[in-house]
């Protein structure tokens, strides 16, 4: 019965948050956001065509068809003509974007039309072996925004589209506290395994040599880190992981967001020169979202979430 | 706040609580039953959560110079990034095998590559400094496993 209680509790300051978020938020902003994001989905099935991105060439899929272990949602392209269910794919990825950067206010279709190829692309270039995570984020964004109302001229569907945006927002911090959470668990973890962990001075110099024996490249500061193993470095690591773990007390948060998606972006830059691995999509969607959040103006706290 | 209104909040608040509970579920569905396979498109919330230790990879010698290693995946720039992915999967799996102790792997065979398996063991930080590991070749049979 506490926790039904609890439960209830929560949701009600969380219809609070909401109400006194969207009450003082631009439209106008949120629909340039918004358009943002589509036109940087097409921007991404651009680079699906290039040969110059973080991802697979199209001749290098289109011929990679030997090692082809279709994921889920493209199944149908292991049982079907294989080079044409690729260009299929990466021409209705880009037709699709097209469309939505286009007209993702006004038709729902072509909304759920471009979160459909981009489902299919992500699951293409990650069926060889390894799934990539570094679109997930841009993905699930795609898939919520299919829920936005069709334009924006009422207050409700202002409302509406500001819920949803939020119900982004609220994913985004949830997968980082998840993450966080997992990687504080880890320590304790490793220290009661008598292994070498976070509190290590040699642990961030750990985590970039092993990408370094993977990958062969060496971040900016790894020569530095490496060379001057101390505590110093464990104090920033585990720093990154409170940060990361917590996030979701800040989709609570309005005002901070704009400081949180900053220090949040400078955490991915920190990640790449001394670890190596690039987020640099999920950096975009941060900054997006959540360093420009336009829910950053809103100064009221809900009454239950003030000290 | 009007009655409707209200009622619009707590239905989206529900539906991102949910959609949210759920997508968390399933990723963690992996890691709480300890599955290696991930789920597309869920996160896998635990990488990069615990500190490397030593190595341990397999990888297929390409010549029988345990001293002067020629491996296919380990420092090989002619594989593109499809093939590697692809040949760290079959290794992936020819480890899964070898769980079993009833299978002899001398001599493999992987898109045109023969080589024998081996493992690499060494640690991350000391390999960076002088390229030191140890190439172990791998011949794991029934006897192997009682003599452990």
């Amino acid at each position: 019965m506490k926790r039904v209680i609890e439960l209830v509790r929560f949701m009600n300051g969380l219809l609070e948050v909401l109400s006194k978020q969207f009450s003082s938020v631009d439209a106008e902003r949120l629909k340039q956001i918004l358009g943002v994001f589509y036109f940087l989905q097409l921007a991404i099935s651009y680079q699906s065509l290039s040969y110059n991105a973080q991802m697979p060439s199209w001749q290098l899929l289109v011929d990679s068809k030997r090692f082809f272990d279709p994921l889920w949602p493209v199944v149908w392209a292991g049982s079907s003509n294989y080079p044409n269910a690729v260009m299929f794919i990466l021409l209705g990825f880009l037709i699709s974007s097209v469309l939505a950067a286009f007209f993702w206010q006004k038709y729902r279709w072509t909304r759920i039309l471009a979160f459909i190829f981009f489902l299919n692309y992500i699951a293409l270039i990650s069926s060889f072996g390894k799934i990539d995570h570094y679109l997930h984020l841009a993905l699930i964004a795609s898939l919520l925004l299919i829920f936005l109302p069709r334009g924006f001229e009422t207050d409700k569907k202002v409302k509406n589209a500001l819920q949803i945006f939020w119900g982004v927002q609220f994913f985004i911090f949830m997968t980082y506290s998840i993450s966080g959470f997992f990687k504080i668990y880890g320590i304790f973890d490793q220290l009661i395994k008598g292994q070498v962990s976070a509190l290590s001075p040699n642990s961030l110099a750990l985590n970039g040599a092993k990408t370094i024996f993977q990958s062969g490249q060496r971040p900016l500061l790894f020569n530095f880190i490496s060379e001057h193993p101390g505590y110093w470095f464990s104090i920033l690591l585990i720093a990154g992981y409170f940060l990361e773990f917590s996030a979701l007390a800040f989709a609570f948060l309005p005002r901070f967001h704009r400081a949180y998606g900053m220090v949040l972006m400078l955490f991915h830059v920190g990640i790449l020169i001394t670890v190596g691995p690039d987020f640099y999509y999920q950096l975009i969607i941060v900054g997006l979202f959540i360093f420009f959040s336009p829910f950053q103006d809103v100064r009221d706290k809900p009454a239950n979430l003030r000290a | 706040m009007s009655r409707q209104e209200e009622i619009t909040n707590c239905k989206v608040g529900l539906a991102i609580l949910l959609f949210s509970g759920v997508y968390a579920s399933i990723g963690l569905f992996a890691i709480v039953t300890h599955k290696a396979t991930e789920i597309f498109p869920f996160f896998s919330f635990k990488l990069y959560s615990k500190i490397p230790q030593n190595f341990v990879h397999y990888d297929l010698i390409l010549n029988e110079d345990i001293d002067h290693p020629q491996l296919l995946l380990h420092g090989n720039s002619y594989l593109n990034s499809i093939e590697k992915k692809a040949l760290a999967r079959f290794l992936r799996h020819k480890r899964a095998e070898s769980n079993g102790a009833t299978i002899q792997l001398d001599e493999v065979v992987w898109n045109g590559y023969s080589g024998k398996l081996v493992l690499l063991e060494g640690n991350y930080l000391s390999y960076l400094q002088d390229g030191s590991m140890s190439v172990i070749p791998f011949r794991k049979t029934v006897e192997d496993e009682k003599s452990y």
